[in-house]
C-alpha cells in the first residue's frame, strides 16, 4: 500500500466575504467580517439578527431559468465554486480519466421546501431539489463527472468528512481525481432552531472571546483533489498534501459536544496516525471554535489532552468571525481558506476577538490579525450535531522544502481483508432474530407494513420522541451486534457508517411544522436537532457507545453499499478493526411527496421501511476473537451516469467491481439486483439477458422498495445464502427457480435515481 | 390575570405533554414539586430551553435576560415555575 499523499490542485471558494476566492481572502486578510443584518428572510423576531450571507448574489447572473428550477440554492453555490475549481486545476484540459464528487452539506435543499410553506400538495419541481443527494447528483451531472458520487450528511462536520471521503477513492484507486467540499444556503427554519436553542450571538461571532454565540453564514468551497505523484507528473499547482484524515463520534449528545473533548481528541489521533509524523510537527491548528459557550472551551480541552504541554504554543483559531458558520461547508471553506493563507505565508485569525474566555485562556489564539509563519504540518476540524468530528492533517507546501517530494519508499503495512460477521434486519419481513432468508420465496407482497416499536422491543434502548427510522435502525443495530457476538463480549473500538437518503421526515414534518403553526419565532427546539440527517447515526453511536470511526450519508438508492464501501476502507486502512454498517428508510407523507416528485410512485414496487445492519471486521481480528465469518467482501466499482447512458453506466460499475475484486465475469455465480424499477426497468432486462445462465434477481418485488436500505438488504440476504451448506443452498435456490450451483462468489449491483450505479463483489 | 392553578395546568398540558411530548405520563401525574431535570422528569438541556420557549410563547413573557442560575432556579419544578410565571404576569399587569 502507498503512503497517505493527496495533493490539493484547484481551490472554489463562496462565502459571505466574496464570490470567489481571491475576494474572500483579500477581505480576511483586512480584518474584515461578512456578517450583517439578514436580508433574505425578516429576521426581526428573533434573538439576533445578522448573519453572513453571500452579498448581492443573483441566481440570473450564473444559470439560466431552466437551471434555476432544477438547481436549489445549495446546489448553485456548489457549482459556482467546483466551476472555480476544476478551472484552476485545468481538469478539462487535461485527460485526466474518472473523476468523482464528494458533497458535504448539512441542509441539503432545504429552501426548496422552505419556499412553499407547507408540508402537502407540494409543487414537484421544487420539491424534487430538495433531498440530500439531489445536491451531490446534480452537481455531478451539471460537470459530467463519471466517478463515485456520495453526498455526506454528517452536518457541520460534513465537508471534511467529504474531503477524507474524497482522498480514500483516491488512494484505493476508484478514481483519478476527487471533487471534494461543501455547501449550505442560509435558511430560515435553520435560522429558528439555532434560536431555539438560543446559540446565536447578536453581536457578530468571535469564537473564544468572552462574548459567547454563533453567527450563522452560507457559502460552497470545493477543492479539486488528486494523489501526489499524478498532480507532480502534470506540474499542476499544489497547495497542500493531505497526509491523514480522522472522523469519530462522541456518542455524548444530539447537540451539545463531549465536554472533556474526547470525541474531537480520537477524530486528531486518528489523523496524526494515518499520517505517522510526530506531533512535535503539527505547529498550526484551524478549529471548529463556534463561538457557543458548550463548544469551544470542549474542543481546546480535547486539543490540550492530545499535545500536552507543547498545546500552548501551537497557533489556534477559529475562521467563523471572518465568514460565519457555514454549517456544512464550514469545513471546507476554513480549509480553503487556511491554505490561501499559508500561501502568503500567514495563518488566519479570530477576529473581533477582545479577551478570552473561562476555559479558553491557556490557547495560543491568533487574534484580530493574520499572523506571519510557515508552520510544517497543520490541523482543520470540524464538528456537529448528532456527535460527528472530522480532522484532516495537511503537509504546508510552502514550508521548506517548496516541494512536495512523492515518498515512495515508505510502504504502509498491508491491507487488511475484510469479513461480514454478522447481520440484522428490521422488516415487515425479517424473522425476531435479523433474517430474512426464511421469506425469500415468499411470493410477491403478502405484507410489507413494518409494525416495530423499539419500546416493546428492549425499553432501555428508546427514547422519548425517537423516531421510527431511528427506532428501526437502533434496533437492526442490536439484532447484528447480538448476531455478530452471539455471547462474547462487546468491544467499544469500533466504527460506524451509515446510509440514509431521507433521513426521518417524520421528524421533519414536527420540526417544520412547528413553525408552520407557531411561528418562526417559536419553533421546536426538541425536534430541530433532528433536522440533519446524521441525528439518527448520532443516536446510534450514543446507545452503542460507539466513538470510532464515525460518518453519515445519503445517496438516493445506493445508500447500503456506500455504507458498506466506506467501512470497508475504514479496516482496510487500519483506521478500524470492527466497523458496523447500517442503512434506513422511513415512510412518511412528506416522504409520499417527495416519492412522487422523483417519480417513484410510478415503480411496480411498493415502497415500504426498515433497516440493515452488517459487521464488517478486519479478518485476522474475526479469527482471533472467534466470531463467525459469514462471507468476504471482495471489492467495488462505482459510477455515475453523466453521459445519458444507464445500462454503460451499470456495466462500468460491475466492470469496475470485478477488476478490484480480480474475478472475471465467470466467477459470478448470482447478482442481486436493487433497482428502482421506474427508470432502470430496460437496464435489468438487458442485463439478464446478457449474463445468460448468471441468475440476477431481485427482492424488490416481494419485500418492497427501500430506497437506502435495499442494496443493503440484498446484501445481507446473499451474505445468509452464502453462509448455508450446498444441501441448504439448494434448497432455498431451487425455490427461486436457480439451476446454478452450489453459490460460492456474488455480485450485489444497485442503481439509484439519479443514475448513480454500485456493484460489490463478495465470496464464500 | 390567570391563577397559580390555571398556570400550573399551562405548564403541564401544553408545555411538559403536548410540547415535549412526554410519554406513558399524564398531566395529572406530574407532581407540583418534582423536579423537572435529573431524577425528577429527567429532562435534559435542549428539552429545558424548549421549556423556557414554550413559556415565553404561551404567557407572552422574556426571558433572554434572565442568568442560568436564575432560570436554574425558577425552572425547578412545576411549583416554581408557575410562582414565578405569576410574578412576572403580576409585574408586567402593575408597569
Amino acid at each position: 500500500m502507498k503512503p497517505f499523499q493527496i495533493a490539493v490542485t484547484g481551490i472554489g471558494i463562496l462565502s459571505a466575504l466574496g464570490q470567489n476566492k481571491k475576494e474572500t481572502f483579500e477581505n480576511m486578510k483586512q480584518n474584515q467580517t461578512g456578517i450583517d443584518n439578514i436580508q433574505s428572510f425578516d429576521a426581526s423576531k428573533f434573538i439576533s439578527s445578522i448573519g453572513a450571507e453571500i452579498k448581492g448574489y443573483e441566481p440570473t447572473d450564473h444559470f439560466t431559468l431552466e437551471e434555476q428550477a432544477s438547481f436549489d440554492r445549495c446546489s448553485q453555490y456548489a457549482i459556482l465554486s467546483i466551476q472555480e475549481a476544476v478551472s484552476e486545476a485545468r481538469l478539462a484540459q487535461e485527460n485526466i480519466g474518472t473523476i468523482g464528487l464528494a458533497f458535504g452539506t448539512c441542509n441539503g435543499g432545504l429552501n426548496s421546501l422552505e419556499q412553499q410553506n407547507g408540508l402537502s400538495n407540494l409543487d414537484s419541481q421544487l420539491t424534487k431539489n430538495y433531498p440530500f443527494f439531489q445536491q451531490g447528483d446534480s452537481v455531478a451531472k451539471h460537470f459530467h463527472f463519471n466517478g463515485p458520487v456520495m453526498t455526506l450528511n454528517t452536518a457541520c462536520a460534513a465537508s471534511g468528512n467529504a474531503i477524507g471521503f474524497a482522498c480514500d477513492m483516491l488512494q484505493h484507486g476508484y478514481a483519478d481525481a476527487m471533487i471534494a467540499g461543501g455547501s449550505d444556503s442560509m435558511s430560515s427554519s435553520v435560522y429558528a432552531g439555532f434560536n431555539a436553542l438560543k446559540a446565536l450571538n447578536d453581536k457578530p461571532c468571535s469564537p473564544y472571546n468572552h462574548r459567547y454565540g454563533l453567527s450563522l453564514g452560507e457559502g460552497a468551497a470545493f477543492l479539486v483533489l488528486e494523489p501526489l505523484e499524478k498532480a507532480l507528473e502534470r506540474d499542476a499547482k499544489i497547495y497542500s498534501v493531505i497526509n491523514g484524515y480522522g472522523l469519530s463520534s462522541d456518542a455524548y449528545h444530539e447537540t451539545a459536544p463531549e465536554p472533556e473533548g474526547k470525541g474531537i481528541l480520537n477524530a486528531v489521533q486518528m489523523a496524526v496516525a494515518q499520517g505517522g509524523i510526530e506531533n512535535e510537527r503539527i505547529e498550526y491548528i484551524n478549529t471548529h471554535g463556534t463561538g457557543t459557550k458548550a463548544n469551544d472551551p470542549a474542543e481546546l480541552k480535547g486539543l490540550q489532552s492530545f499535545f500536552g504541554d507543547r498545546f500552548k504554543d501551537i497557533n489556534v483559531s477559529s475562521s467563523k468571525a471572518y465568514f460565519g458558520h457555514n454549517l456544512g461547508a464550514a469545513a471546507s471553506i476554513e480549509y480553503a481558506t487556511t491554505l490561501l493563507a499559508l500561501e502568503q505565508g500567514l495563518l488566519p485569525a479570530t477576529i473581533h476577538f477582545e479577551k478570552a474566555r473561562e476555559g479558553c485562556e491557556t490557547a495560543k489564539l491568533v487574534t484580530n490579525e493574520m499572523l506571519t509563519e510557515t508552520p510544517d504540518y497543520f490541523l482543520c476540524n470540524n464538528s456537529a450535531f448528532g456527535g460527528h468530528n472530522a480532522s484532516i492533517l495537511s503537509k504546508n507546501v510552502f514550508h521548506s522544502p517548496q516541494t512536495p517530494i512523492f515518498d515512495s519508499n515508505s510502504e504502509t503495512a498491508k491491507q487488511s481483508d475484510v469479513v461480514i460477521c454478522g447481520f440484522g434486519t428490521v422488516h415487515a419481513l425479517a424473522n425476531k432474530s435479523g433474517s430474512i432468508l426464511s421469506s425469500f420465496s415468499i411470493q410477491p407482497s403478502p405484507k410489507t407494513k413494518l409494525d416495530f416499536s423499539l419500546k416493546e422491543y428492549n425499553k432501555a434502548l428508546y427514547e422519548r420522541r425517537m423516531n421510527p427510522l431511528t427506532q428501526f435502525s437502533i434496533g437492526a443495530c442490536d439484532l447484528a451486534i447480538k448476531n455478530t457476538l452471539q455471547d462474547k463480549e462487546w468491544s467499544e473500538d469500533i466504527g460506524l457508517v451509515y446510509g440514509t437518503s431521507r433521513g426521518s421526515l417524520k421528524s421533519a414534518e414536527k420540526y417544520l411544522g412547528s413553525i408552520l403553526d407557531r411561528g418562526i419565532d417559536n419553533a421546536s427546539g426538541v425536534y430541530f436537532p433532528d433536522m440533519v440527517l446524521n441525528s439518527t447515526a448520532g443516536k446510534i453511536a450514543k446507545k452503542f457507545r460507539i466513538k470510532g470511526f464515525s460518518s453519515s450519508h445519503s445517496s438516493g438508492g445506493t445508500d447500503g453499499l456506500h455504507a458498506m464501501l466506506y467501512g470497508a476502507l475504514t479496516i482496510k486502512d487500519g483506521k478500524q478493526k470492527t466497523v458496523l454498517v447500517g442503512a434506513g428508510d422511513e415512510s412518511s407523507d412528506l416522504s409520499d411527496e417527495i416519492d412522487k416528485a422523483l417519480h417513484l410512485t410510478e415503480s411496480s414496487y411498493e415502497t415500504t421501511e426498515g433497516s440493515t445492519f452488517l459487521t464488517l471486521a478486519d479478518e485476522e481480528i474475526a479469527v482471533q476473537q472467534g466470531l463467525d465469518v459469514h462471507a468476504k467482501v471482495k471489492g467495488f466499482g462505482m459510477s455515475f451516469n453523466s453521459e445519458d447512458n444507464l445500462y454503460r453506466t451499470i456495466k462500468n460499475s460491475i466492470s469496475r467491481c470485478l477488476d478490484d475484486a480480480k474475478l472475471t465475469v465467470s466467477d459470478v455465480d448470482f447478482i442481486f439486483y436493487h433497482n428502482n424499477n421506474v427508470f432502470d426497468t430496460n437496464e435489468f432486462i438487458k442485463l439478464k439477458s446478457e449474463f445468460g445462465s448468471t441468475p440476477i434477481f431481485t427482492l424488490n418485488n416481494t419485500f418492497g422498495y427501500m430506497e437506502s436500505n435495499g442494496s443493503l438488504y440484498h446484501t445481507q440476504a446473499a451474505v445468509e445464502l452464502l453462509g448455508l451448506t450446498d444441501e441448504e443452498q439448494q434448497k432455498v435456490t431451487r425455490s427461486l427457480g436457480w439451476t446454478k450451483g452450489p453459490l460460492k462468489k456474488g455480485l450485489i449491483v444497485t442503481t439509484s435515481i439519479n443514475g448513480n450505479c454500485m456493484a460489490m463483489a463478495i465470496s464464500k | 390575570m390567570k391563577t397559580l392553578n390555571e398556570i400550573k395546568e399551562i405548564i403541564k398540558v401544553n408545555i411538559l405533554i403536548e410540547r415535549l411530548e412526554l410519554e406513558d405520563i399524564e398531566a395529572d401525574e406530574i407532581e407540583d414539586n418534582e423536579p423537572l431535570f435529573g431524577d425528577g422528569l429527567g429532562l435534559d438541556s435542549v428539552e429545558a430551553l424548549d421549556v423556557v420557549s414554550g413559556v415565553e410563547a404561551e404567557f407572552g413573557i422574556l426571558l433572554q435576560v434572565l442568568e442560568e442560575e436564575e432560570i436554574r432556579q425558577h425552572f425547578y419544578s412545576v411549583a416554581t415555575l408557575s410562582n414565578f410565571v405569576e410574578s412576572q404576569l403580576k409585574a408586567t399587569v402593575n408597569s
